[in-house]
């Protein structure tokens, strides 16, 4: 009888435990859903979408909410009891927001299991699944090799004067973040020797603008040769003339993560989403497409000598912190 | 207004309910936020968003830079449009017609990428103008620069002034000028003494227009402020509320609320300036007939002069737009950018069926909500300038409110105030708050309007017989009818590209072109930008001339009988 | 239908303070009749028209057409019939003219306001345009007209719902001298026509006097003197109304002997015989209005009353008539004479006036 329970058991654990595939009964339910809607911020993830759609036959409605709406969007309709969010991808500064509001719902993912230690919330409710990484993106045609930064104190070099782009310090969140972080990493061995760095970049009166986004634009136009930037841009807008410089020190980036909402209006939809999300499936097209550095392992985005690349996540800073910083940093660099 | 007095009295009640919700609501929202503890709406009631804001080190700097800013580009916008108003509809400039048409395509390009397009145009390092410009030993001009903002946002808010004195100079008398020239003035004189002060009322509105446009623009701040580190209000307001990754519009709001009490000031000066609106009636009842006036030898120095206008204001941006939208990522012109032109910007954008439903529902609300918000903008407006009583200033200064308040937070206080409704991710949503916050552009050009047309053919249609209702349709609104159109376009042009309340309210389902624009721009994808933008011009462009041409063809039948 | 005004008042306030347009005016505007409001700029007439119109509200008073008040001010509130149920028509000075329509539609407005059927419109617009003579402008749009067409397209919008009550605001002021005069005599013929209350507002005292038959003078607000074209002009009791109709003659004097119809006034000219004493008496200090038509040279054997001694002073010929200015000791007076006199300036002549031809004013 006892035998026969523990075999039944096991035989329910090798059904549950899922391999490749899902539960009958999750994709069933999902089915008569029949949709998802999810809010991110990444964007350019339709095929992700479409090969979901493709193979369980629900539709995934996309929401793109730029990371300084996610937070009031997602907060107001939680209040408001007017949930539209099954899954929320969002920077984990901006999820670990949300989950202290009581806007998420905690799900031990299956697909959890080929994601390193670190990546899990102790409270099973936010999933790391990839890096936003930084890194110095230089014009090819413009930067002779010899002179492609070997460590990020390269920018300091006068040679570099009004021929950076980065996003304004004193403002965007990830930049503030990565320039404390390259300080709490040490990488430059001190804490003196980190101050001279973010001087020397002052000093060399480096282009701001608003984020990300608009950096790729002038390196690739010639406007300016370098700048703190992203090396998805490599991929994504190819056959532009930018590279990474390969530096000594490590890259760090914004952990991204994904997390189901509370009171998911579809959430057995939003379970079979969010496994899809971290499969090596999802993961590869998110790699292959966008250039995202993601966590499954094995997977890397098709830029060269990046899976040689030691990417760390930055730590997450209060907004009290950050406010802290971007005053300090509007100081150094007006 | 005696006629029907009850009636006019609930008309009044009823336009300030259906305008005092609309801008109340969202703007109260965000009065509250100002005053709460926390990041939503409601919360416990603080002061430190106002002290935070107000005790900012720069904020003196930033106030004078977006005095310098909003000025420079009003007088540059509003001295541009009455020339080329004049010159275009009083003259007999050359290319009249397709000289009619530029400032009302400009006025379709996104202004992120119009502001995008002149950083190419006319960086200091590698600008396409600055390098040819370097050829002749001159420049290099720097766009990044506080008069290089100036002149960008002048432009691209001269259609707006353009539209707003285009319906003034259309119903003006000629015989006021003619009679100036006989009096033996000059014609610069008759300008100064004659035409300036008669099209006061809508130079003014022009004026109030751009100002409170440039003060709340983002785009232009952002994209060629913040290269040359130069802080207007809206770049300090981004920077307030998004240091950290939950932006605090409360903060916004704190600062919104000064920008309101600048805005009430300019309502009020603006009602005091146009109190004696019977000076100002053009339209008279004895019937009028523009005349042309001959230029001489002006004629083509001066046709010239537009024609280079129409260049630096469309053609450049629009042809640096299409170039950007042909090649794979943004580079300079060469040889080889010539060689790598391609199609993929351009089958991506259209191969998307997200970008597909945006377009339909682009469409939609720019017809819908230009053609609601022109109803709500003529009755209104109607009610402002003919009854003076203090319920139609309270109207007056309700238009203008939500508009005070920064793009970056209107939207927000919308979606606090919807999420409370069953209209929260509906088109409808968008609709509502599209005709809320874009009031102002359909009213300011009509009211100028009717204080052009004298009161006695209202009160002809009374003592007909007419009622307020038949003389309004059959009287007052034909004779608007230029102001009408000039609004019409204005707010479909904007409802086009809107951002500001899109991007908040728009849910699957009801996504629309600029938020797809965005979305690119976040990307760094510029070709696909650059493609939206010129597809957004193209619908606009269309709706537009269909427009004209039905009204026209309504005018003449008008007059056929 | 007669038009009754009842106390009527009406302030305006201004940047400069309030002004009185309207104070406490009473009066009946008879029925079938053309009644003019005659006064100066500024004076109220146009405030009254507009009031009766429903134009402009009261502040207070009544205003009734025939049995039914149209306007009170007793009560808490105001009792108004508004301007489309008052059943009247109206020129405008401006004649505002509806530039976006054509003839046929202005005139045919008033009727589709009031729902006629299409043909009885038609008929009826038609109508309208014979009797002001612009029958065949129909389809011309209202711009295109002259100012005199316009005018009479006004006209025809105003009785082509054939109106019990017509107003005018100074429908001619926009003509040129001939044309007013023209149409001046054409608009008396068709109201005496159609036989309606007219009212009619003008600062003009020959238009007054042309079209009416009932001229009321206003001033500052008030009602002066009303009367037929005739009584005004002969016997007017008003020093601002003989000015205002053009006498310029006006001797002081003391009244020294009243009787019946006539009076004797002592004057620095001599005594002079008048009327329009009755009921002062002797020893008041008076003031004489000499119509200018009154004056003519005297034969040396004559024996008039009021023949004085004068000089030529200046003789203007204007056609008709010569304007003369003659002296009598200190005092100037103007002179209208028939040309078949052969006076020349400088000449001392004898003179009579006529007594029907001074008048004792207030």
């Amino acid at each position: 009888m006892f035998r026969k329970l523990i075999t039944g058991l096991a035989i329910l654990l090798v059904l549950a435990a899922p391999v490749s595939g899902q539960s009958a009964d999750l994709v069933g339910q999902a089915q008569r859903e029949g949709q998802v809607s999810f809010y991110a911020n990444m964007t350019a993830i339709e095929p992700i979408l479409e090969a979901f759609k493709a193979k369980y036959g629900v539709e995934a409605l996309y929401t793109r909410l730029s990371t300084t709406q996610f937070a009031p969007t997602v907060l107001t309709e939680h209040a408001t009891g007017r949930n539209r969010g099954s899954v929320l991808q969002a920077p984990v500064p901006v999820l670990e927001i949300l989950k202290d509001a009581g806007a998420l719902a905690a799900y031990d993912s299956p697909a959890a299991a080929n994601y390193p230690e670190w990546s899990r919330d102790p409270d099973g409710m936010i999933q790391v699944f990839g890096i936003e990484y930084v890194a110095i993106i230089y014009n090819t045609n413009l930067v002779k090799p010899e002179d492609v930064p070997k460590s990020y104190m390269d920018l300091t070099d006068p040679k570099w004067r009004g021929k950076i782009v980065m996003p304004d310090p004193s403002v965007h969140a990830t930049t503030i973040q990565w320039l404390v972080g390259l300080k709490e990493a040490n990488v430059f061995g001190s804490e003196e020797a980190w101050w001279a760095f973010v001087e020397g970049l002052a000093a060399n009166e480096p282009m701001f603008v608003a984020s990300f986004g608009p950096t790729p634009g002038p390196i690739s136009s010639g406007e300016v040769a370098l700048g703190i930037s992203m090396p998805k841009y490599i991929v994504t807008l190819a056959p532009a003339p930018l590279d990474w410089a390969r530096v000594k020190e490590p890259l760090f980036g914004t952990p991204r993560g994904i997390a189901l909402a509370a009171s998911a209006p579809e959430p057995n939809a939003a379970r079979l989403f969010f496994d899809f999300w971290l499969s090596r499936e999802a993961q590869e097209i998110l790699a292959r497409d966008v250039g995202e550095y993601v966590l499954h392992a094995g997977v890397y985005p098709p830029i060269d000598g990046i899976d040689q690349a030691e990417v760390l996540p930055l730590r997450t800073m209060s907004d009290q912190e950050l406010e802290e910083w971007a005053q300090e940093f509007a100081r150094i660099f007006r | 207004m005696q006629s029907g007095q009850i009636g006019t009295k609930w008309f009044i009640a009823v336009l300030l309910v259906v305008v005092g919700g609309l801008t109340l609501g969202p703007a109260l929202m965000l009065v509250v936020g100002s005053f709460s503890q926390g990041l939503g709406a409601v919360g416990t009631f603080t002061l430190e968003k106002y002290a935070r804001v107000y005790s900012d080190a720069r904020l003196p700097q930033v106030v004078l830079n977006t005095v310098i800013y909003s000025f420079g580009s009003a007088f540059l916008a509003t001295t541009l449009a009455v020339i080329l108003a004049y010159l275009n509809f009083r003259t007999d400039i050359p290319f009249r017609g397709v000289l009619h048409l530029l400032p009302v395509v400009s006025m379709m390009i996104p202004h992120l990428a119009y502001g995008s397009s002149w950083a190419l145009l006319l960086n200091p390092t590698n600008g396409m103008l600055n390098l040819i410009l370097q050829e002749f030993g001159l420049g290099p001009i720097n766009i990044y620069s506080l008069p290089g903002m100036i002149f960008v946002e002048g432009l691209l808010d001269l259609p707006v002034a353009y539209l707003v004195i285009v319906a003034a100079m259309a119903s003006f008398d000629s015989s006021l000028e003619e009679a100036s020239w006989v009096s033996g003035r000059s014609r610069a004189a008759t300008w100064w003494r004659i035409i300036l002060p008669i099209l006061r009322p809508a130079i003014l509105a022009a004026i109030t227009l751009v100002l409170i446009r440039s003060i709340s623009a983002f785009a232009i701040p952002s994209v060629l402020g913040m290269p040359g580190r130069i802080e207007v209000l809206t770049t300090f307001i981004y920077r307030l509320i998004n240091v950290g990754f939950v932006p605090d519009y409360g903060r916004a709001a704190a600062v919104g609320v000064s920008v309101l009490g600048a805005a009430v000031v300019l309502v009020y000066l603006y009602r005091y300036l146009t109190a004696r609106s019977e000076r100002f009636v053009t339209i008279s009842g004895k019937g009028y007939r523009p005349t042309i006036s001959r230029l001489g030898v002006w004629r083509w120095p001066l046709g010239l002069f537009v024609l280079l206008l129409g260049i630096l204001l469309v053609v450049l941006p629009v042809l640096v737009l299409l170039y950007t939208s042909l090649v794979p990522y943004v580079m300079a012109p060469s040889a080889e950018a010539f060689r790598q032109l391609t199609w993929r910007n351009w089958t991506q954008v259209l191969g998307d069926p997200l970008t597909l439903r945006a377009l339909r529902n682009s469409i939609i609300l720019a017809l819908g909500g230009a053609t609601l918000g022109i109803i709500l903008s003529t009755l209104t407006s109607y009610v402002v300038v003919r009854v003076r009583t203090r319920s139609s200033a309270v109207l007056e200064a309700l238009t203008f409110l939500s508009f005070s308040f920064p793009g970056l937070v209107i939207g927000v206080g919308f979606m606090w105030l919807f999420a409370r409704t069953d209209l929260y991710g509906t088109l409808w949503a968008l609709l509502i708050g599209y005709v809320a916050v874009y009031l102002p552009y359909g009213i300011r050009p009509l009211t100028s309007t009717f204080i052009q047309i004298s009161k006695d053919l209202e009160d002809a249609s009374a003592v007909s017989g007419a009622g307020f209702f038949r003389t309004f349709r059959k009287v007052v609104a034909p004779l608007a009818l230029p102001g009408v159109l000039s609004g019409w376009t204005l707010l479909l042009v904007m409802f086009v590209r809107e951002l500001d309340v899109s991007t908040v309210l728009a849910r699957p389902g009801s996504e629309v072109l600029s938020v797809q624009l965005y979305r690119a721009v976040a990307d760094a994808l510029w070709g696909r930008v650059a493609a939206l933008g010129l597809i957004m011009v193209a619908i606009s462009t269309t709706l537009v001339l269909i427009a004209n041409g039905l009204a026209s063809r309504f005018s003449r039948m008008g007059k056929a009988g | 239908m007669e038009i009754r005004i009842t106390n009527l008042n009406k302030t305006f306030s201004s940047p400069d303070g309030d002004v009185a347009a309207l104070k406490n005016v009473t009066l009946t505007v008879p029925a079938n009749q053309v009644t003019t409001l005659l006064g100066p700029s500024g004076c109220g007439k146009t405030t009254l028209l507009r009031c009766i119109a429903g134009l402009e509200s009261p502040d207070s008073g009544e205003i009734a057409f025939g049995d039914q008040v149209v306007w009170s001010g007793q009560g808490k509130k105001p009792y108004s019939v508004p301007t489309e149920k008052r059943g009247i028509g109206m020129v405008f000075q401006t004649y505002a003219i509806w530039p976006h329509m054509t003839v046929f539609q202005n005139v045919a407005y008033p009727l589709e306001a009031r729902g006629l059927p299409r043909d009885e419109i038609a008929r009826r617009v038609a109508e309208a345009l014979e009797f002001v003579q612009l029958a065949g402008f129909e389809r011309r749009p209202a711009t295109a007209l002259s100012g005199g067409q316009q005018q009479r397209v006004a006209l025809a919008r105003a009785l082509v719902s054939q109106p019990k009550i017509l107003l005018f605001d100074e429908p001619l002021s926009n003509l040129d001298a001939k044309l007013r005069e023209e149409t001046r005599r054409e608009l008396r013929r068709l109201l005496t026509q159609l036989g309606v209350t007219a009212l009619y507002v003008t600062h003009d005292r020959s238009e007054a006097l042309a079209l009416s038959d009932h001229v009321v003078v206003m001033r500052a607000g008030e009602i002066v003197e009303q009367g037929s074209p005739q009584e005004i002009y002969f016997r007017p009791k008003s020093r601002f109304v003989v000015e205002f109709l053009g006498g310029t003659n006006f001797v002081e004097g003391t009244l020294v002997a009243n009787e019946g119809e006539w009076a004797r006034v002592e004057t620095p000219m001599g005594q002079l015989l008048c009327h329009g004493a009755d009921g002062m008496s002797p020893g008041r200090r008076v003031t004489v209005y000499i119509r200018s038509d009154a004056l003519s040279p005297a034969s040396p054997e004559s024996q008039e009353p009021n023949r004085f001694q004068g000089r030529v002073e200046s003789l203007i010929f204007v056609g008709e008539y010569y304007d003369a200015e003659l002296r009598v000791g200190e005092t100037r007076l103007m002179a209208r004479l028939a040309t078949t006199h052969s006076l020349a300036e400088g000449q001392e002549t004898p003179m009579t006036i006529d007594p029907a031809g001074c008048r004792v004013l207030e």
